[in-house]
């Protein structure tokens, strides 16, 4: 009996390979750099093509199993439509997924709003999370691993288990690194202050430096740890203020060390200990996780059987 | 026998399927798909682009800051906030009724590294001139004054063109208080 391509591309067998091959496409390109993590592969129109073609594959598989079901009974139909729930949560998973990096002051309270992370990745469907919370403590460098929040409207605390914590909502909030939020506070010479703001600082980046600048001020800041204190009131930061590519003023800064710029005067009047977090969200992980294991669970079963029937002389499969 | 004969169809399929993946992935996602076969290193030519992305860069600035960002900024390779950091530059010097006109007097490329096939992080030395003039009548304000410096550009990849979209100077170990 002749059977047509898109048959032969519905067996298992085949979309099986598929899947296997965009898994390990998908890794071996996040491995080398070119993704952020095998989830972005689906950002890709090559992997978004290939998706959809194994979408129809794993229907038209169903559709053709549906019509056979008095010649080969349900365990068609159940394989198919093991695959079909394994591709729509993978594809919830995508959509809905959220990851992102924030910058969190000590006594500071989350917000739920893009503008407050520096680095967001993030399913076309997703939302920011809304965990309710006030970030307490983190223990200092050289200790124990860790952090306290107080949840929801104040009450009692929760400290993370290890570097990690997931709250109510299922939302995971990762310390990745511990950070510090001075208030920085621009002084003109003849009285009066021109800006005074909270800026949130990664100094331990890639390039040892951070940099800022405030609204409608033509300054930018590069800043730069040179004392590494545990007690942020202790920090010495090297501070070098810009306009364009000029360097208009450079020294060290502190709570009682200012520096003087032009006709301002920059001074750090309080340091504030911060943490660098990831928050990430997956909503349907575990539904997913489950999918996969049921599929897995009817393909050896079908497997199984193929093995049991191949020495009677039945080669088709 | 059997078992084994039964691997090799799937086995065949996986590998078709790769090689149709990566094929596709040449022709629809370019940069990715090269990137990841160059073991995640960018090509030659790539790198060439992004030094004269940089240098070109540079040259526009000075332009720009010297009309007072009245320069076409259509060929600026540079994002919305990179640019909107630079007409508040020029628009500041602006508003105090100067103008500072710079001459880029040298720029090496120290290094270029990227995170992905789309974000590049160049180093440089630069060494520039610069004046302060009076923005009417260009009138010198002071003496012309020369500076070099490290700086640190991160270029991101938009339809085809590098772009830049920080540029920070690089902090050196300070030598002495202030």
């Amino acid at each position: 009996m002749p059977i047509s391509i898109l048959q032969r591309l519905a067996r298992p067998s085949t979309y099986v390979s598929l899947i296997l091959a965009l898994l390990v496409a998908s890794f071996y390109l996040s491995g080398v750099g070119a993704l952020a993590d095998p989830w972005e592969a689906l950002d890709l129109n090559t992997f978004r093509l290939f998706a959809v073609l194994l979408l129809v594959m794993v229907l038209t598989g169903l559709v053709c199993a549906v019509k056979r079901l008095s010649r080969d009974g349900i365990f068609p139909i159940l394989c198919h439509s093991a695959a079909l729930v394994v591709l729509l949560s993978a594809l919830t998973l995508y959509l809905f997924r959220f990851e992102g990096t924030m910058i969190m002051a000590v006594g500071e309270a989350y917000e739920p709003i893009a503008a407050a992370y520096s680095d967001i990745r993030k399913g076309p469907l997703a939302r920011v999370p809304a965990p309710v919370f006030v970030l307490s403590s983190i223990a200092p460098y050289g200790q124990q691993d860790g952090f306290t929040i107080i949840p929801g409207a104040g009450g009692r605390s929760v400290s993370s288990d290890g570097v990690s914590l997931v709250t109510d909502d299922g939302t995971r909030i990762r310390l990745v690194k511990r950070g510090i939020v001075p208030l920085v506070e621009l002084a003109a010479a003849g009285g009066g202050t021109v800006a005074r703001e909270y800026v949130r600082l990664d100094l331990d980046s890639p390039a040892g430096q951070d940099s800022f600048m405030f609204v409608n001020n033509p300054y930018e800041f590069s800043v730069r740890r040179i004392n590494d204190s545990a007690d942020p009131a202790g920090v010495v930061l090297q501070i070098a203020a810009r306009r364009g590519k000029l360097k208009v003023a450079e020294g060290k800064v502190s709570t009682r060390l200012p520096l003087k710029i032009d006709a301002i005067t920059l001074s750090i009047p309080e340091v504030k200990s911060s943490a660098i977090f990831q928050v990430s969200r997956r909503s349907g992980y575990g539904f997913f996780l489950a999918a996969c294991a049921v599929f897995l669970a009817v393909q050896g079963w079908g497997v199984c059987i193929g093995l049991r029937r191949r020495p009677a002389g039945n080669g088709e499969g | 026998m059997n078992s084994g004969f039964s691997l090799i169809r799937p086995f065949a399929a996986f590998i078709l399927f790769l090689v149709l993946i990566v094929a596709t992935g040449l022709l629809l996602d370019r940069d990715h798909f090269k990137f990841a076969l160059r073991c995640g290193k960018i090509s030659a030519a790539e790198e060439a682009r992004i030094k004269e992305t940089v240098k070109h860069f540079n040259s526009l600035v000075a332009d720009l800051s010297a009309s007072m960002g009245k320069t076409n900024s259509d060929d600026l390779p540079a994002t919305k906030p990179m640019r909107h950091k630079l007409y508040m530059d020029t628009g500041v010097s602006a508003m105090a009724k100067q103008v500072l006109v710079y001459d880029l007097a040298s720029l090496e490329i120290l290094s270029v590294k990227w995170h992905d096939p789309r974000t590049a992080i160049v180093r440089t030395k630069e060494a520039w001139n610069y004046q302060y003039r009076n923005a009417e009548n260009k009138a010198e304000l002071d003496i012309i004054k020369g500076m070099d410096d490290e700086f640190r550009y991160v270029l991101l990849k938009r339809k085809g063109k590098w772009l830049v979209h920080r540029s920070s100077g690089l902090l050196k170990e300070l030598k002495h208080a202030n």
